[in-house]
């Protein structure tokens, strides 16, 4: 039920006679806009056989003719007899029904009024299965309503067909309307609600008489109370007023009433000449026409500013007012329409199991917004938090740039001594072999230099001697040194000795004083700079005490971006050169060094490795050990992309003939693609060709199947 | 279908989408919030780690310039550039701090490439030993990193001659973002021994031509005049009596002894490199 409709429709039928009318409220007032009328040829309870007539079409047949003669169809008659529409179709066709709400009436031969006052929905149920047989219970088409009169209730019970609703159904099925349903109601109740309500003076006994086209009532009010209804017994359809009145006088003698005080007449009969023949018989100002006071007209139809022409409206008027105020108490609550109708109008109604979801949905929501309350709260905390956190941190960022780019020196620093590390070793050791010769020269008498040079990577020297044995001490005193030869010769008269030494160059410990300096730079490092152990450094230590004591094995680096290597991947661990069994059982404390070493090598802190390496280095000028700590600084270098200092600790490895030269020569070779420098391919086909049997074999293959995969 | 039933069909669907979307956005929010906390917390590490250095700024700061102080200390420096004048002005400085004045040939080898991080130079000349020795030692243990790669030295051909022919190649190494050569100071490091002219000619055939006292009289001038009471009377092409006992200087060496019973006295003289005895016979006076 449409609880503030704007607009509605009173549709009723009184014998041959279909009434509608059209009221619009706008907030307390109602406004008539239209009202109409038909007369069918027969009431349509009586059309009930007819109903719903079916429009036939007679199959269409083309008689275009031939492509030389066009042959148009003609009109023929025999189609309009099946198309004639009927006449409330052509009613319902004027007004958009759809637009407002529809009240109709019942038929009062459908209606079945109970002797005895019944209450209660048990004895309401037995009342209507006695007045109905099993099927019409089972089948629902029947509406009850408690109509109150004189004080008392009675059950009014409803059944069988409304031919009214139904020609609306079908009217809205045919034409695809959807329309709304707002009240089917009694006339009686529909007339008595209107009246009460809106026309009753409560201080007078009135009579409310309806002379319809077939519903003739009169109904008594007392009170301000319906009290009674009197049936008219007039058989015609125009009777005279003098019928009229004699049933009417009949009536209230048969129910032992006086005369009202008040008569108000409504409905087809009631016309002027009725009205001043009743107003003849009773006393002055007893009689009138029912009037439309609550309702504005809104037509330029002047017949509607006349209530004898109006009277015949009341009851669609009555049933369309009421259906235009369904939260006015006042009314009787009665509506006859089918339940079915009623429900599937109920758009939204919830049943047990929707309200049951609608708890659940409720219980969701308020979790759901609790919930999603405090994650929105944690979530808007975070961003709050990352916002000033970030701020913080480009604050924090900017400042740690300046101490950032002093640790950047000073770890250039520290590579520039590496540089020089190298620049120096095996140089410079002319005054040292200067001042061993001058020293040792000078203890012998009678012997000088002729001529000091380098040949090649050896010291060349030439001298004269009187004494054979000072050849000796002077051989004696330089590295691994030989004598050439010596030549007897004189000079004035004496014998001397012309003499020629080859000898190593003295090594001249220039890494001690370079370390001494790296000494002090990494002391201020260690106490200026970073902690390794903090996010950001390479690797953080792990168990360094057992790493330096164990056996440690190279492990394979794990490098994320191999763009710096083009990418070639670090060395299998299954390729990378090992220690000779023959030194790990024979054990000894270079051996732990060692390990201390590869253990600082696959942390990769490189401070600690380098530091490492260079002392073992000092310690352990050659041997297989060296060799590999060199190798692996180198490998080590390589991984860190310090490619300019990678050559420092693989060229001795190169430029010997060690064990570890197939490595050397192919870290050499990777550090030329690295650099992309054309050497790389010498070495790699040297690689290939001689050492296709060696251990590093498949290293070189992957090496290979990748530098030409990149070629490609 | 009734309207009822529909409704809670509707309602039911309603229900799982809320459920649906409230799951899904309640995980989504809380995966976004998730992961913003723990972006939070690697910042608060980040800003902590941060903080701890710049707390160390100042002292940082402070190490660093003891760094650049001690860089100019250092014992080798690798210069941040090179060339020819700034090597060439390097030997002039190098010489300065010798106090040393050394005559030499300079020259740029084909060595120096673009690639090598060194140029190489050639010094040749010819100097005093002892000279040569300091310039050894100047360029092999000042500051700056060079490297002597070719070293030769002969010795003159000239009687008790000290200086010798030298010719060295060196090379001066550099690296970006070290200091200019001009900025490197001396260096304090012990003077070589120069005890010994390793070079010098110790026995020659002809006697060299050397600065004699006047006041030494020359013996094979001279003539032995007579002995007596250990002393030795000779006289000089000028007609001079010397009276020498042994020890006293002569020229290129001194009187050994007095030889009275054979009427001569010994001379040991050092005129070819090598001690040699000489006599001189008593000459009876006319």
């Amino acid at each position: 039920m449409v609880k503030h409709p704007k607009q509605a429709f009173g549709i009723s039928e009184d014998g041959t006679v279909l009434r509608l009318v059209r009221l619009i409220r706008d907030r307390d007032q109602v406004y008539l806009h239209d009202v109409d009328r038909i007369d069918l040829e027969r009431s349509l309870y009586n059309l009930q056989e007819e109903l719903p007539v079916a429009a036939e079409t007679k199959a269409w047949e083309d008689e275009g003719g031939s492509d030389q003669e066009i042959k148009l169809d003609e009109f023929e008659n025999v189609y309009s007899p099946d198309i004639k529409t009927s006449p409330w179709e052509t009613m319902f066709n004027s007004y958009y029904l759809r637009q407002g709400v529809i009240a109709l009436n019942i038929s009062e031969e459908h209606l079945i009024k109970a002797q005895e006052q019944i209450e209660g929905a048990r004895k309401v149920k037995q009342f209507v299965k006695s007045q109905l047989s099993p099927l019409e219970f089972k089948a629902k088409e029947w509406q009850t309503c408690q109509v109150k009169i004189n004080q008392r209730p009675n059950l009014w019970l409803h059944k069988g067909p409304n031919q009214l609703f139904n020609i609306l159904a079908e009217y809205a099925r045919k034409h695809k309307h959807q329309f709304y349903y707002q009240l089917a109601d009694s006339n009686d109740i529909a007339l008595t609600d209107y009246f009460r309500v809106n026309c009753l003076e409560k201080d007078k006994r009135t009579l409310l008489v309806y002379l319809g086209v077939e519903y003739r009532r009169a109904f008594m009010f007392d009170k301000g109370e319906w009290i009674t209804t009197l049936p008219l017994q007039i058989t015609q359809s125009a009777p005279t007023p003098e019928i009229v009145y004699s049933k009417l006088a009949l009536a209230l003698d048969s129910a032992q009433l006086s005369d009202p005080e008040q008569l108000v007449i409504c409905g087809d009969l009631v016309n002027a000449e009725l009205l001043e023949y009743l107003s003849a018989q009773y006393p002055p100002n007893t009689v009138s026409i029912l009037n439309f006071a609550h309702i504005v007209v809104n037509s330029q139809r002047s017949d509607l500013y006349e209530n004898i022409y109006l009277a015949q409206f009341a009851l669609p008027l009555s049933l369309a007012y009421k259906a235009l105020f369904p939260e006015d108490l006042r009314y009787t609550h009665s509506n006859f329409l089918p339940h079915k109708t009623l429900e599937s109008q109920k758009t939204f109604k919830v049943a047990w199991h929707g309200l049951i979801v609608l708890g659940i949905i409720f219980l969701l929501t308020l979790f759901g917004t609790v919930s999603m309350l405090k994650v929105s709260s944690r979530l808007k905390s975070a961003k709050t938090n990352k916002r000033l956190l970030d701020h913080t941190l480009a604050q924090r960022r900017i400042e740690a740039a300046e101490i950032q780019e002093i640790r950047t020196k000073l770890e250039q620093q520290q590579k520039v001594f590496e540089v020089m590390r190298g620049i120096l070793d095996g140089k410079n050791p002319w005054t040292e072999v200067l001042d061993i010769l001058n020293r040792k020269v000078a203890s012998l008498p009678i012997t000088w230099l002729t001529n000091l040079k380098k040949s090649g990577e050896r010291l060349v020297i030439t001298g004269i001697t009187t004494n054979r044995q000072h050849i000796l001490s002077i051989a004696n005193a330089l590295p691994n040194s030989g004598i050439i030869k010596v030549t007897e010769a004189e000079i004035k008269d004496r014998r001397v000795w012309d003499f020629e030494i080859q000898s190593d160059l003295p090594k001249k410990d220039w890494i001690a004083e370079i370390e001494n300096d790296l000494r002090k730079l990494m002391d201020m490092k260690q106490q200026y700079g970073e902690d390794p152990s903090q996010p950001g450094s390479p690797e953080a230590p792990k168990g360094k005490a057992a790493a330096e004591t164990g056996p440690q094995k190279a492990s394979t680096a794990q490098v994320k971006n191999l763009a710096p290597y083009r990418g070639l991947s670090p060395i299998m661990d299954k390729y990378m050169p090992q220690v000779p069994d023959n030194i790990t059982k024979k054990g000894g404390d270079d051996l732990k060094e060692y390990y201390a070493f590869i253990a600082s090598i696959n942390r990769g802190n490189m401070w600690e490795y380098r530091d490492l390496g260079v002392k073992f280095l000092n310690r352990h000028s050659s041997g297989t050990l060296a060799d590999l700590v060199r190798w692996y600084m180198a490998y080590r270098l390589y991984i860190d992309k310090e490619f300019s200092l990678v050559h420092v600790y693989n060229e001795p490895l190169i430029s010997s003939s060690t064990e570890l030269y197939p490595w050397a020569l192919l870290l050499a070779a990777r550090v030329d693609y690295a650099r992309n420098s054309t050497g790389y391919k010498n070495r790699y086909d040297n690689l290939k060709n001689d050492y296709s049997r060696h251990i590093i074999s498949g290293q070189i293959k992957e090496d290979l199947r990748v530098i030409e995969g990149a070629a490609k | 279908m009734s309207n009822a039933l529909r409704n809670s069909v509707i309602l039911t669907i309603l229900l799982i989408l809320m459920l649906s979307g409230f799951l899904l956005f309640h995980r989504r929010y809380n995966k976004q919030a998730g992961i913003l906390e723990a972006q939070n917390k690697k910042t608060e590490a980040t800003i902590a780690d941060l903080d701890e250095q710049i707390s160390k700024r100042d002292s940082l700061m402070a190490a660093y310039e003891i760094m650049l102080e001690m860089q100019s200390q250092q014992s080798k420096i690798l210069v941040g550039s090179d060339s020819a004048n700034q090597s060439y002005q390097y030997l002039l400085r190098v010489l300065k701090w010798m106090g040393k004045y050394i005559p030499f040939n300079f020259a740029l080898t084909d060595a120096s490439k673009k690639q090598a991080a060194y140029n190489e130079y050639v010094i040749s000349g010819r100097t005093h030993y002892s000279d040569l020795i300091k310039l050894t030692k100047h360029l092999e243990y000042e500051r700056a990193v060079i490297t002597i790669e070719d070293f030769s030295i002969g010795s003159d051909t000239v009687a008790a001659s000290d200086t010798v022919s030298f010719s060295m190649v060196f090379r001066t190494h550099f690296q970006e973002g070290g200091p200019e050569l001009e900025s490197i100071t001396n260096k304090d490091f012990n003077s070589p021994w120069l005890g010994y002219q390793l070079f010098n000619i110790r026995i020659y055939d002809s006697i060299p031509e050397r600065e004699i006292d006047p006041r030494l009289v020359n013996i094979s001038e001279a003539t032995l005049i007579g002995l007596g009471d250990g002393k030795a009377f000779l006289r000089d092409k000028q007609g001079i009596i010397h009276i020498l006992s042994p020890g006293s200087k002569v020229a290129y060496g001194y009187l050994r002894e007095v030889d009275m019973p054979n009427g001569r006295a010994v001379f040991k003289l050092n005129l070819h490199g090598l001690e040699e005895t000489h006599f001189l016979q008593v000459r009876n006076l006319p």
